[in-house]
């Protein structure tokens, strides 16, 4: 009988093979033909420093996947010690100042993190940043997922520990006004309906947290951290060196001011959208940037705007007393130590 | 369980967001005002990161260094990812922006001011989303439309200048589109209910800027007039200054896209409110109604068809009136402020002046559409620019490209108040170039045409010698050609039937001379054109005469006799030379029944009437009564009549000027000999649907028992082998073998097998 081709080739492959004696055996089913023909065979230089070109990991700060994102940043923050001074360190800045907003707490902790690392080993990168920073953490601030708001105070927090002064000259009022929405006391009109409202109730860790923020910053901005300072060090010194400090800032007005971007006010280098300032100019004058330079603006625009409600605000969390109680006392002291 | 509140349905989404607040703002406040300064942040990095990246842009220009890439790469990145999130919040904040109007006062103008004076660096996404934004935002009531034309035309033009668009990822022609369809709608929306005169003429306005400068912006306007000119949102002669300026333009495109609005725009607008009106009006009884008067006179099957052709050609130009009414239809020709100055000028810049390097900025094509727009503009206004009439000369050679065109222009110009003399030379060009024995049909067929449509226009155009010349064609063997003469004979006998040969002028014609010399006289005098002279206009009310002449039959019939005689007498007079087939009057001199033929008596009678006054008629009617509906309802039924019995004697149509000349139709019937196919194709058209006069040989229908052949056919073979007829065959003669072979083949072929 004949048998189709299939059923031939199927019998064949349950047949044992003979071996032969001066016959080459039968090539296995799975081999592969390694053979090559080639004169020569070119082999690619190895890339073995790859690990210490830390700037082709900055697009991984971006990776989908959340792992990936907190590992370059701890892989990030294991290399500072030695990129902290080179040019590294603005790319890796404005790569990773967007992750404020991130949606994963891990990574906002990294970040965290890294920037409290940062700070530790070079205050002036921070300081050189501190514009674009104050953009970021009031974008979190305003933002629509609870999460990353109540995140966002912690960011200030940080960047108040390493530079205040330039970010109260720099962000006064903006930062003020988005705090004291963070915390749900509704600066256009006390909405009761207003969700972070709601939401204040349940986590007074977090509303702690606000609240050590809001001390701090008026406490930086109300404050003359120089006097202070000057103080201190007369005071350990006992020298006449307070007199001078004091009499530099009098005797030398002409003198290019020590911190950065001293003439920001008169935007040669912005790019804003230029009717902002006809508003600006007849309903909120007290914005503009110019107010947030010295002290004395600073004392009087709060004074005017916050004080008040700030103060009835203080008294209901000292009521109900707890972490937050706290908080709002020392809040409380500082007011009544600053205006007076 | 705790009582759900409204932390609940906290938003934590834009669009659930939108929602709550679209439904309770007062509520919702303070989430919009923080949602609306997280805008303003996001607003502001995207401002930084924009600067940075152009900034990197133009390093990277200067020096390609290794370290600018890496900046280069994470800001433009940067920008990316936020450009998604800011576009969500510019769609929010247009969508709920009034509900809060004192909060939001300066959102629109930042968007504007973003979208005009960032629009090189914006991603082309967000600028989508800001126009539609924009144009909600308009919708709305929120912006004026003014305010966003004056956003829309600046970037318009941005996105046609040629820097722009060859942009990497600009986008260019999307974002033209897109802008540009927002324009168009924009302006209809506008002009919906009234006309929103104050916004019509802001934007005209701008058109009239663009297109004073020298560049090629202005394209932009002419496309955007003929675009509102054809959807009949504009139609005043504003919007004709601005076409007029374009058409004048020195930049070529800008020319051009002017002179095609005159020529294609009115028909265009005709078609797209052609669509629209569909209604049938109720004059179908009325056309039926003179169907029958007609129909008395049918003879034949060509003549029904001719009958059914001139009442639909009648009907439709009825029905094209009507739809028109129901909007200012002046078609845009006839809206022009200075067609003189206007003419003379196109004719000047684009046509004459005799420099040949300037007039190389157009092809050919594009010179002839010139010539048909400005010889279009001269023929409808009666306008004298003489110079073009020399320019023609050049084109009129039958080896000229688009000959027919130029020739169709040619006629078009022409008009009675031109100068006879030019016109002849004109005339005389044609005939030498175009009319001799030695060219080919078509071209001789289109050079009489030509001639024709000229001296229909102007009847002076031709002398006597050489008309009388072109007419001899009529015997032609071509038809074409013989067609067209004897066309030309038809305008002549009509117009002036003293130029012709006395054998040529026909019956009616030779009458009319006849009986002009009768009542004394120089005939010649009274009969032919002269110069200037005003033939077309009518006096009074159209068609009155007409109404008189039926009133009269209608009140005293028993006139008619005396009247009939008359006639007969005269028509006996001038029996000698009748030609008898062009005219309409039917032969009917000896008829003595006067009563039973009414209608042909009628018509005869009003040839004769119409011709001697239409003034004393409008007098006699007019001056002694008041006309009510029920009378111009008869007058219009009367005029159609005579409409249909013009069209169907083939005379030349009086007023000429207006009619636009078919340069297609000027070569005339063109007849090839057909190929094989096509003779079939024909045949069998023809049979088509006529299956049950044909032949039925050899095919059975229906149910039917076997027929013996069948039989015979199928019979066992075994049974038939022994047979004489079967066995037979084997057994005869080589001789009879070859005859029943032979008779069989035959008999078979007769079968059709």
């Amino acid at each position: 009988m004949t048998k189709s081709r299939k059923q031939k080739q199927k019998k064949k492959d349950f047949q044992k093979k003979r071996l032969k004696v001066g016959k080459k055996a039968d090539k296995a089913s799975n081999h592969t033909d390694t053979s090559f023909v080639a004169k020569a065979i070119s082999v690619k230089n190895q890339h073995l420093e790859h690990e210490t070109d830390l700037s082709k990991r900055l697009s991984l700060l971006r990776h989908h996947n959340v792992t990936v994102r907190r590992e370059t940043l701890q892989e990030y923050q294991k290399h500072l010690p030695s990129i902290i001074k080179t040019q590294l360190m603005t790319p890796l800045l404005t790569h990773a100042i967007p992750l404020i907003c991130d949606d994963s707490k891990i990574v906002r902790d990294a970040l965290i993190e890294l920037l409290e690392e940062i700070g530790n080993l070079d205050v002036h990168v921070l300081i050189l940043h501190c514009n674009i920073f104050v953009l970021y953490i009031n974008m979190a601030m305003t933002h629509i997922v609870p999460r990353i708001q109540m995140d966002s105070t912690r960011f200030l927090a940080c960047l108040l520990k390493y530079c205040s002064e330039e970010i109260v000259r720099q962000a006064w009022l903006k930062l003020l006004n988005a705090v004291i929405s963070v915390l749900g006391w509704g600066l256009f009109g006390n909405n009761q309906a207003s969700g972070a409202l709601q939401t204040k109730k349940r986590d007074i860790k977090n509303t702690k947290v606000h609240l050590d923020v809001l001390t701090e910053l008026i406490r930086v901005g109300c404050s003359d951290m120089k006097a202070i300072a000057a103080a201190e060090a007369a005071a350990k010194s006992e020298d006449g060196a307070s007199v001078d400090i004091v009499s530099n800032d009098v005797n030398n007005p002409h003198m290019i001011p020590d911190y950065p971007q001293p003439y920001e006010y008169l935007k040669l280098f912005a790019r804003t959208l230029k009717n902002k300032t006809d508003i600006q100019n007849s309903a909120m004058p007290s914005s503009s940037s110019m107010t947030n330079q010295d002290l004395d603006s600073r004392r009087a625009i709060f004074e005017e705007k916050f004080l008040q409600k700030i103060d009835k605000q203080i008294d209901t969390f000292i009521k109900e007393g707890g972490e937050c109680g706290k908080s709002a006392n020392n809040l409380k002291q500082l007011l009544a130590d600053l205006f007076t | 369980m705790a009582r759900k509140g409204r932390a609940a349905i906290l938003p934590n989404n834009i669009i659930l967001l939108q929602n709550l607040v679209k439904r309770d703002p007062a509520s919702y406040k303070e989430e919009f005002l923080q949602q609306y300064s997280h805008y303003e942040s996001l607003r502001d990095i995207f401002m930084l990161n924009g600067m940075a990246q152009s900034a990197a842009g133009d390093k990277s220009h200067g020096s390609d260094g290794s370290g600018n890439v890496v900046d280069t790469n994470s800001v433009s990145v940067n920008g990316n990812a936020s450009v998604a999130e800011l576009m969500e919040l510019i769609g929010f904040i247009s969508q709920v922006c009034s509900c809060f109007p004192e909060h939001t006062a300066n959102f629109t103008n930042e968007l504007r001011q973003l979208l005009l004076e960032h629009h090189q660096t914006l991603p082309f996404e967000l600028k989508e989303k800001i126009l539609t934004s924009l144009t909600m935002l308009r919708n709305k009531g929120v912006i004026s439309a003014e305010q966003l034309i004056q956003t829309l035309f600046p970037l318009l033009i941005a996105y046609s200048l040629q820097g722009n668009s060859l942009g990497l990822n600009s986008h260019a022609r999307e974002l033209r589109t897109l802008i540009y369809n927002n324009l168009v709608t924009l302006l209809k929306n506008a002009n919906l209910g009234s006309r929103n005169q104050k916004l019509n003429k802001s934007t005209q306005a701008i058109c009239f800027n663009l297109l004073e400068q020298p560049d090629a912006q202005g394209l932009w306007a002419a496309r955007l007039t003929r675009e509102l000119w054809r959807r009949g949102i504009w139609d005043d002669s504003r919007t004709i200054e601005i076409m007029t300026q374009a058409a004048l333009h020195s930049d070529t495109k800008i020319a051009l896209a002017g002179v095609m609005f005159f020529l294609d725009a009115d028909r265009e607008r005709e078609e797209t409110f052609e669509d629209k009106s569909d209604d049938e009006e109720g004059g179908s009884v009325n056309i039926d109604a003179l169907k029958h008067r007609l129909e008395i006179n049918k003879k034949t099957g060509k003549r029904a068809k001719k009958l059914k052709n001139a009442i639909s050609t009648v009907r439709k130009r009825g029905l094209k009136g009507q739809a028109n009414q129901n909007f200012l239809n002046f078609s845009a020709i006839h809206l022009l402020r200075d067609p003189q100055g206007f003419t003379e000028r196109l004719f000047q810049t684009h046509l004459g002046g005799g420099n040949s390097k300037r007039n190389s900025r157009f092809d050919l094509g594009q010179r002839i559409a010139i010539m048909q727009l400005v010889s279009r503009l001269i023929g409808t206004h009666k306008l004298t620019v003489l110079g073009i009439y020399s320019y023609f000369h050049k084109y009129l050679t039958p080896k000229q490209t688009d000959v027919t065109k130029v020739m169709a222009a040619a006629a078009q110009a022409c008009h009675d108040l031109v100068p006879p003399d030019t016109l002849q030379a004109l005339v005389r060009r044609v005939a030498d170039e175009f009319v001799s024995d030695g060219v080919a049909n078509e071209v001789a067929a289109a050079g009489l045409n030509t001639i024709r449509e000229i001296c229909a226009r102007a009847p002076l155009a031709i002398e006597e010698p050489l008309l009388q010349d072109l007419v001899e064609y009529k015997g032609s063997k071509a038809k074409g050609v013989s067609m067209a003469a004897k066309s030309l004979l038809g305008v002549y006998r009509e117009v002036a039937p003293e130029m012709l040969k006395r054998k040529d002028r026909g019956k009616a014609a030779a009458l009319d001379v006849q009986e002009r010399k009768r009542k004394g006289g120089d005939a010649t005098k009274t009969g032919a054109p002269r110069f200037g002279e005003d033939r077309t206009s009518t006096q009074g009310i159209a068609g009155l005469e007409l109404l008189a002449q039926w009133k009269r039959d209608n009140e005293a019939e028993g006139e008619e006799q005396d009247e009939a005689d008359e006639w007969e007498e005269a028509s006996d007079a001038s029996g000698s030379d009748v030609d008898g087939d062009w005219v309409n009057v039917d032969s009917d001199e000896e008829t003595p029944d006067k009563d039973t033929d009414m209608d042909r008596e009628e018509s005869a009678e009003t040839q004769e009437e119409e011709k001697q006054d239409p003034a004393q008629a409008f007098l006699e009617l007019a001056g002694s009564r008041i006309l009510t509906p029920a009378d111009f309802a008869k007058l219009k039924e009367l005029r159609e009549t005579e409409d249909v019995a013009r069209l169907m004697g083939g005379a030349a149509r009086a007023a000429r000027g207006e009619e636009i000349v078919d340069a297609d139709r000027l070569v005339g019937p063109v007849k090839y000999k057909q190929t094989r196919e096509e003779r079939l194709a024909k045949v069998l058209e023809g049979r088509e649907g006529r299956e049950k006069f044909g032949s039925r040989k050899g095919k059975i229908e229906g149910q039917h028992s076997t027929t013996n052949r069948e039989k015979q056919r199928k019979k066992n073979f075994v049974m038939m082998i022994h047979k004489r007829s079967v066995s037979g065959k084997q057994k005869m003669s080589m001789r009879d073998r070859q005859k029943v072979l032979r008779a069989h083949i035959t008999k078979q072929k007769k079968r059709g097998y």
